[in-house]
């Protein structure tokens, strides 16, 4: 059975995007910068058809790199999905549960990459695990993180701490309900523009 | 040069004690390694990894003076009576306590705030450091464009609520990374604060 992984690039003050996040400003005020380490490097590495190319130190190339041929499939919160616009239909990662309350008809169709799930966080997990096989699932939404971490779904915390403070936004680490939890490091490796760490959760 | 820098133990979740004050499973690092660690005979006993020794003592021993809050010296229980790591300490308050205004008092309470406070540290430290402390003392000199340098010294653990380093900012602030530390027990991550920021 693959793991429960959670990455997403946050600033030193925990923000993973800026406040008034939407489809048309997708890291909120100021988030943009959270990304400069995607577009700052040398290594070229296409994550999927629906978002850019990243040009990225070779260690953060190594990572990412790593990941992608982990990742089984991937759960995504509603919100996150409306602002990728569903990625143009080509969503980092497939296959692709996303959790929601109403169904967005336009992307139900034979061979679609998305299953909406209305029954909440924990059956996406199972279904998503499910279908990854042996390989990871993969989450990439700060509300699910939460949802996971209060359920003790999550296996493994990987964050990308971008240089900078954010001073406001979307908190990665909010509306938790857990007792101080142990991790266990996995991995620290300094990179050109961002540091990858990488947590088990200790259970 | 002489820099003003904050240095705090942080879990991953952003907290730097519990929702009672208490850093009991934060400061696991300082207790779990196989170095003994002392700055001087009036402070405990640390036991820490060779590397985190090194970092520490490379900066401690650049600390000339510290500026914190009230709320860190009424936690700490006037740390025992002792200026802690044994340099001039600078405490912002609107109320100084009497009891420890007096000539040869190991703290001086500053009541004109936290630009004073750096200012008067400053003096005192000569040619070496400042240290800030206290979240809240820190936000305000981040705020201000007051601090230099910024480390923060992670724990691997989710402390799921409590006191919040990075707190009340609201603007963002540019940030570069100058060290990454890695040891076992915990992530030394030290960043310059940058100033001249673009519009």
């Amino acid at each position: 059975m693959g793991k429960v992984v959670f990455n997403m690039t946050m600033s030193l003050d925990g923000f993973v995007a800026g406040p008034n996040d939407s489809p048309e400003k997708g890291l909120g005020d100021g988030g943009d910068a959270l990304f400069n380490w995607y577009f700052s490097g040398d290594t070229e590495i296409s994550v999927s058809e629906g978002t850019p190319m990243l040009k990225v130190s070779r260690q953060s190339a190594e990572i990412l790199k790593a990941s992608i041929e982990n990742s089984g499939a991937g759960v995504w919160g509603r919100k996150t999905f409306d602002i990728a616009g569903g990625w143009g239909g080509h969503p980092p990662g497939s296959p692709c549960f996303i959790v929601t309350r109403t169904i967005p008809q336009e992307w139900v169709y034979e061979g679609s990459p998305f299953t909406f799930v209305t029954d909440g966080v924990e059956s996406a997990i199972r279904q998503a695990k499910q279908a990854a096989g042996d390989k990871d699932v993969v989450v990439s939404t700060a509300s699910i993180l939460q949802q996971c971490l209060n359920l003790g779904l999550m296996d493994e915390i990987h964050v990308d701490v971008a240089p900078l403070l954010l001073g406001k936004g979307v908190r990665l680490f909010d509306h938790l309900n857990i007792e101080p939890t142990t991790l266990e490091r996995i991995r620290v490796v300094a990179a050109p523009g961002v540091t990858h760490l990488g947590f088990r959760v200790v259970k | 040069m002489r820099k003003v820098t904050a240095q705090f133990t942080m879990s991953l979740d952003g907290f730097i004690a519990g929702p009672n004050d208490e850093v009991g499973t934060l400061f696991h690092w300082y207790f779990s390694g196989d170095i003994n660690f002392q700055v001087s005979s009036k402070d405990p006993i640390f036991k820490i990894s060779r590397a985190s020794a090194e970092l520490l003592r490379e900066e401690w021993d650049r600390l000339g003076a510290i500026v914190t809050g009230r709320r860190d010296f009424e936690v700490s229980e006037a740390w025992g009576g002792n200026s802690p790591l044994g340099v001039p300490i600078f405490i912002v308050t609107h109320t100084p306590p009497q009891e420890w205004v007096r000539e040869h008092s190991p703290f001086t309470f500053v009541t004109e705030g936290v630009e004073r406070a750096i200012e008067r540290a400053k003096q005192a430290a000569g040619d070496k450091n400042v240290g800030v402390g206290g979240s809240t003392i820190t936000q305000q000199s981040l705020k201000a464009g007051l601090l230099d340098e910024i480390q923060i010294d992670l724990a691997p653990i989710l402390l799921g609520s409590g006191i919040r380093l990075f707190d009340h900012l609201g603007e963002s602030i540019e940030l570069e990374k100058i060290r990454v530390v890695d040891t076992p027990d915990v992530t030394h991550l030290r960043y310059r604060v940058v100033k001249e920021r673009s519009a």
